[in-house]
């Protein structure tokens, strides 16, 4: 029993660090720029066909991994600049850039099932093997799923602390009118976080593929779980992200194995429900003075 | 060229009204000008028309010798113009530190390249924007609440912090709205002698304020509008 309990902790982290990835970008972008990006998992699922494409084409690891973070980069600009900053303009409200990001995702993913079909397509040269510690096995695939994970997650790190970008994206978090009354370029802003969460997307994508392949609907289930992260946590804190998509995907894990898969979107459901029944404003959020809040 | 703000023929009108009639005015550097008026007497359409909130039906308006007529906000804002409302607006979830630092945002070097590698040009901006803010806080008596989030202090701090910001921002003109309105007798000392102190250095304000004896005692102009118009214009004669 203990070696399943640690084995189950072992995968939730490993698996709660490449969905964190995909909830880091939904929350800054969610936080930032208030457009709730179901389109997000669009984003994750045309990098990770790109990838496996570009591998099926012998691009190689390298030449693919690029291939597709730059699919997915372009496809996150794209989002940005032809439908969510159009609508912003034209102050449409929040349901409108709601309804618009899903109707992205289903022309994307819809494209992608057209001109790939369906079925779920895993990768030719797959990784093997396994490294056993004690009880608990590691594969391999997860020893690079982990690696990677922390890298990247070091990385954007690295970007906010040696970057003015972070406290200016926290502050057109905060308040784009005024950001915008004191000369910063919200634009910008909103640009960056698009660009930073569409990476992501697409690394967590490739690190995905490697394990389990790629379908076209794969990519809704880890956007909603990163969704209810993002309402959750409404602080713009990636390591509060990372933490809380590790403490849920254990709380997944744990659920699935006890009761049975179709329970994982259940429990994600059923926490934010009581949640936001108890703290409408998140359980991770900001004590400001009530009467000026 | 003393003038930092000229307004010719200043119009608006929408919806068969006219709230801005005919307004032509300027403002020298470092002065106070105070606008006085009965509610709808056009002062907020003003404000909206000089800062790009609203674009004017007719006239123009010059700003440091260049016209900035129907530019949009952010566009005026880079141009040194702020506006700050009867509400203190700051970032709340962020700290009056933080608030200070963002204020000075885009006068820092920010190309991508610098913002990947800082170079050491940023790294001595971001030292002369800490120290800049450190002064601000201390020149006004307001170090102790710089690690404070800005959410937390009271109304009126949160005034005075705003206006460190303006400070901050490299702000030529200000355009405030009632600024002691809600404050305390003792904040709207602190705040005038903020407004006085900044203008001696640096900065020229419009003030719209309802509570004329406190406008007129730190203002060096006095315009009173009426139904869209400017009735009087009077040089207090302290300049």
């Amino acid at each position: 029993m203990t070696g399943i309990v640690a084995q189950i902790c072992l995968n939730s982290v490993v698996a709660g660090l490449t969905v964190s990835l995909v909830a880091i970008g939904f929350t800054y972008i969610f936080r930032v720029t208030r457009v709730f990006h179901l389109a997000h998992g669009a984003v994750y699922i045309a990098g990770a066909f790109s990838f496996w494409w570009a591998l099926s084409q012998s691009l190689g690891w390298v030449g693919s991994a690029a291939m597709a973070l730059s699919v997915a980069t372009i496809l996150g600009y794209i989002f940005e600049k032809t439908v969510y900053s159009p609508l912003r303009r034209n102050q449409t409200n929040q349901s409108i850039s709601l309804i618009a990001s899903m109707g992205l995702y289903v022309v994307i993913v819809n494209a992608l099932a057209l001109l790939f079909g369906n079925d779920n397509k895993t990768i030719l040269d797959p990784v093997t093997g396994t490294i056993e510690i004690g009880s608990i096995i590691l594969t391999r695939v997860q020893l690079i799923q982990t690696v990677v994970g922390i890298t990247t997650i070091a990385a954007f790190f690295l970007y906010l602390k040696f970057t003015k970008s972070n406290l200016a994206m926290r502050a057109v978090s905060d308040n784009e009118t005024i950001s915008k009354a004191y000369g910063i370029n919200t634009e910008k802003e909103r640009t960056r976080v698009f660009i930073a969460g569409s990476i992501l997307a697409c690394i967590a994508a490739i690190l995905r593929t490697i394990e389990v392949g790629v379908d076209p609907h794969a990519g809704m289930g880890i956007t909603l779980t990163a969704a209810v992260i993002a309402i959750l946590v409404s602080r713009l804190n990636a390591l509060l992200v990372i933490a809380f998509t590790i403490v849920l995907t254990l709380l997944q894990n744990t659920v699935e194995w006890f009761l049975d898969a179709q329970w994982r979107d259940g429990i994600t459901f059923l926490i934010l429900l009581v949640a936001i029944l108890f703290r409408t404003e998140g359980i991770i959020s900001y004590n400001l003075r009530k009467d000026r809040a | 060229m003393n003038e930092i703000l000229r307004i010719e023929n200043l119009n608006k009108s929408f919806d068969g009204v006219t709230p801005v009639k005919d307004v032509s005015f300027s403002v020298k550097r470092q002065n106070i000008v105070l606008i006085t008026g009965e509610n709808g007497a056009g002062k907020t359409t003003l404000f909206n028309l000089v800062t790009g909130l609203e674009k004017p039906t007719k006239g123009k308006v010059h700003y440091d010798g260049h016209e900035i007529t129907g530019k949009s906000v952010l566009e005026i804002a880079k141009h040194g113009i702020i506006r700050l409302y009867q509400q203190p607006r700051l970032f709340k979830n962020l700290s009056v530190w933080e608030n200070l630092v963002s204020a000075a945002h885009e006068n820092a070097g920010n190309s991508f390249l610098n913002l990947v590698f800082r170079n050491r040009s940023v790294r001595s901006e971001d030292q002369k924007l800490k120290k800049k803010a450190i002064d601000l806080l201390r020149k006004f008596g307001l170090e102790e609440l710089g690690d404070q989030t800005a959410g937390e202090l009271s109304y009126g701090q949160q005034k005075l912090i705003s206006f460190c910001m303006i400070a901050m921002n490299g702000t030529k003109l200000a355009l405030l709205d009632e600024p002691f309105a809600g404050l305390n007798p003792q904040t709207i000392d602190r705040l005038s002698d903020m407004i006085v102190k900044m203008r001696d250095e640096e900065m020229t304000f419009v003030i719209i304020e309802h509570n004329l004896t406190r406008g007129l005692m730190i203002a060096d102009h006095h315009i009173e509008m009426k139904d869209g118009r400017i009735k009087t214009l009077n040089d207090l004669g302290k300049k």
